[in-house]
């Protein structure tokens, strides 16, 4: 490939065309900034509970309990059912674990709105109890604000973990959540502080 | 290039044509004509791919995350915006210089760049699966498309860039994962550059092809230019040449024609027409046969069906119009046309007429040639042709006995050879009367023979001529004199023994009359009687010579009659003293008879007492002479 044969039509660039190029470029730019922004910006920070809440209809383990909580129609969540499903495939079970997915069913809305791929994907998964939350009660026990973030319970209804298993909205793959989770699993505590969790608001609006 | 073979014809030269073309300009604008090509069909094909890939994205957004939820409550997702906007920022541009621009090398960067982005903000919206970064090796190997490496180093920088940012600051965008270590976005980079160098190593190849494939055009191309010239060259050649053979035709003083092996004509010129006395419509075809006599026609027919099943050549003179002698020589050949094979046979006709009658005459004429060369040669005469200058050229066997020397020696030599020294000047000046045209006779002079003799001979001069009546040379005709003028000496000897022996008695006579009329003797006196007595006797011989005279006459004309008697020898001697004593006493010689033989013989009495008064009277004669 050489030189002289790029300059079949070396028509100079019209200075219209330059700017054009250059107003592309600048656009692409803010755009490609921005989607990266948006995917990398964080939902509402989950409150935590501190310990696991007593009105909760869900059973506390006596050894470790692991909560997850879903928009059944959030696209991201797909994200964090599949880590979830990756990090109990990979993990060796611990016979104590406990893990409950809780599928939210908002006020006012039929069962129906609960089905659909990630209800499907969480109902193939053993050893996970699926729960419906008919109208957010337990979310809001448990201060679940964002579809994915998912909580971990020591033996002492402690809470251990309480983040996004999701790199970005809707990635899969390794991420500093899923490691924190496993070593939490694992040791009861993690270096890892910050994993935002990317997902849908299980709140509605008011 | 085109060159000219032994024959005269232009020839195409393929290997001067391939030294010519290779890397030529010509064959540089096909390749960059090529070139530009290429990068058009690219950079449409990444038009159409753009648009394809941003509906894709579009529909893939749509049918994985159409709405974002805050608990019941659904919104349409930023990601729909997201590939809508972005991606039709991303797109458009790129499309509409695909489709207004292509071609051109801004073009093919916006292109890489775009393209390159494009698989960054799927990577992106994939959550850095890795399955999505081979977007990023499948638009290298479009962008290979473009073979040219540039937009390969552009796209391989922009992923660079993108690879490099995001790994650092936000990895789980285009690794997946929170945290990265740099060396991934080095690996990632890598095998970047790795597939940039099969990339471009088979972008360089391509262009090789393109290259030679252009030397190859531009070789044809070369070849296509050239034969068209040829072929212009050779059409109007072809045109000059058919404007040659129509006018050739049309004023050819023969005929032409075009026949079938069935010996009809399909063309015919109009002196073919004009050959047979025909008009050009009764001359095609057959019609021209209808002019030839039965015989000659057998004869045409016969050779004709020789040519066609044979070598094709048809090569006859034959006789036309039975009425009006008209001779015509046709020759023809067998031509096979290359296309179909068809066999016609191309010929002409020649009126000779004129020829054949003129070879009928130069045979007679040769034929008179060759009488008249028997005539020379079995004549008495020798005749000799020389030239104006004197150079024999013809000696026939007649001059060859008259002369001596035979014709291989004197052909190509000067006639004065034939010529005594004194009688040159004579040669000349008869020479210089023949060429002036002048008649000269039968001219009598001396010519020299081989052994050295000079010969009398008649010779006639008469000049020849061409058939423009130029002088060419002069034939000379020698008649052998010598025995006529032999004859002719003798003959004169002869007139003067006779008018010598005439003389004699009528002096004889004449002195005895003068003395008896001059009185010098008395009449009556025996002297006169004497005197008397010898005019008598001389008078007497007198007749007889005349007699003689005629008897030799008689001899020539073979008419003479002898009349033989016997007589003695001494009676007949004695008579013919007797008769001449009177001459002897005239002359004071005294005759005396002396015989001592005898003897009878049987003789003409008369003509040997001639013959013995003719030897008496030369004696006395004679005797008369020696004494005074």
């Amino acid at each position: 490939m050489s030189n002289h044969s790029l300059t079949e039509q070396s028509t100079k660039l019209g200075h219209g065309l330059k700017r054009a190029v250059i107003a592309w470029v600048v656009f692409v730019l803010i755009g490609y900034g921005c989607m990266v922004f948006y995917s990398t910006a964080p939902a509402k920070s989950a409150i935590s509970v501190g310990a696991f809440p007593l009105q909760s209809s869900l059973a506390k383990s006596s050894g470790l309990t692991l909560i997850t909580f879903l928009h059944p129609r959030c696209p991201c969540s797909r994200a964090s059912v599949s880590e979830l499903e990756e990090l109990l495939a990979q993990s060796k079970f611990p016979s104590n674990l406990t893990v409950y997915a809780v599928v939210s069913q908002p006020r006012g809305c039929s069962s129906a709105f609960t089905q659909g791929a990630i209800l499907d994907s969480l109902s193939s998964m053993k050893n996970v109890q699926l729960i419906i939350d008919k109208d957010d009660l337990e979310s809001q026990r448990f201060g679940a604000l964002t579809s994915g973030q998912t909580m971990l319970f020591g033996g002492q209804g402690k809470c251990l973990f309480s983040r996004g298993i999701t790199a970005a909205r809707g990635e899969v793959g390794a991420n500093a959540g899923v490691d924190a989770l496993r070593q939490c699993i694992a040791s009861g505590q993690t270096a890892i502080r910050k994993t935002p969790v990317f997902g849908c608001s299980l709140e509605s609006n008011p | 290039m085109n060159t000219t073979n032994s024959d005269g014809v232009k020839v195409f030269d393929w290997t001067d044509s391939k030294a010519l073309v290779a890397n030529s300009p010509l064959a540089e604008r096909i390749y960059k004509q090529e070139r530009l090509s290429v990068c058009q069909q690219t950079d449409r094909m990444f038009g159409w791919l753009m648009i394809a890939q941003w509906l894709a994205s579009i529909l893939v957004a749509l049918l994985v995350s159409p709405f974002t939820w805050a608990g019941r409550d659904a919104f349409i997702h930023p990601h729909i915006f997201l590939v809508t906007v972005l991606g039709s920022v991303i797109t458009a541009f790129p499309v509409y210089l695909a489709f207004r621009h292509a071609g051109e090398p801004v073009t093919r960067f916006v292109m890489a760049v775009c393209q390159m982005l494009y698989s960054g903000m799927l990577i992106h919206l994939t959550g850095g699966r890795i399955e999505t970064h081979f977007h990023i090796f499948g638009s290298l190997a479009f962008l290979s498309f473009y073979r040219d490496w540039r937009v390969l180093a552009v796209a391989s920088l922009v992923t660079l860039f993108d690879h490099t940012l995001r790994g650092i600051y936000i990895p789980e965008s285009i690794y997946g994962v929170a945290l990265a270590s740099p060396w991934r976005s080095v690996e990632h980079i890598w095998w970047v550059l790795f597939e940039d160098v099969f990339l471009i190593s088979a972008g360089y190849q391509s262009l090789s092809a393109m290259m030679a494939n252009a030397n190859k055009q531009a070789e044809l191309e070369v070849t296509r230019l050239r034969v068209e010239e040829l072929v212009t060259e050779r059409t109007g050649q072809l045109d000059a040449s058919e404007n040659r053979y129509r006018v050739l035709c049309e004023t050819a003083p023969f005929g032409i024609f075009q026949a079938a092996p069935d010996g009809k004509c399909i063309y015919i010129n109009m002196r073919f027409a004009e050959i047979f006395d025909l008009s050009y419509e009764e001359a095609l075809r057959d019609g021209w046969s209808h002019t030839v006599p039965d015989d000659q026609l057998d004869l045409v027919r016969t050779a004709w069906l020789d040519a066609v099943s044979g070598d094709g050549n048809f090569d006859l003179q034959f006789r036309i119009n039975s009425e009006k002698p008209c001779w015509v020589h046709s020759k023809a050949s067998r031509v096979v046309a290359a296309k179909d094979g068809v066999e016609t046979f191309f010929g002409t006709v020649e009126d000779v007429t004129e020829q054949v009658m003129a070879e009928q005459a130069r045979l007679e004429r040769a034929l008179v040639q060759a009488r008249l060369a028997s005539i020379v040669e079995s004549s008495n005469d020798a005749i000799v042709g020389k030239s104006i200058h004197g150079v024999i050229s013809t000696w026939n066997p007649a001059a060859e006995r008259l002369f001596g020397w035979n014709s291989a020696e004197m052909i190509g030599l000067k006639i004065g050879q034939l010529l005594p020294a004194d009688k040159k000047e004579e040669d000349t000046a008869l020479l210089s009367r023949i060429l002036s045209r002048e008649k000269v006779g039968e001219f009598e002079t001396v010519r020299l023979c081989k052994d050295g003799r000079a010969i009398d001979v008649a010779l006639t001069c008469s000049l020849m001529l061409d058939e423009q009546g130029q002088a060419i040379g002069v034939s000379v005709i020698y008649r052998d004199i010598s025995q006529r003028k032999e004859v002719e000496k003798r003959l004169s000897e002869f007139y003067s023994t006779i008018s010598h022996e005439l003389r004699s008695p009528l002096t004889s006579i004449r002195g005895a009359l003068s003395l008896i009329d001059d009185k010098i003797i008395d009449m009556g006196s025996v002297e006169c009687h004497e005197m008397i007595g010898v005019a008598r006797t001389s008078s007497e011989r007198l007749v007889r010579l005349i007699n003689d005279i005629l008897d030799i006459k008689k001899i020539e004309a073979g008419k003479l009659e002898l009349k033989l008697e016997k007589i003695d020898a001494t009676t007949l001697v004695a008579r013919a003293v007797a008769g001449m004593d009177g001459l002897a006493r005239a002359h004071t010689i005294q005759l005396i008879q002396d015989i001592a033989f005898s003897a009878t013989v049987e003789v003409d009495i008369d003509r040997i007492i001639q013959v013995l008064t003719n030897l008496i009277s030369n004696a006395i004669n004679l005797v008369a002479m020696v004494v005074v």
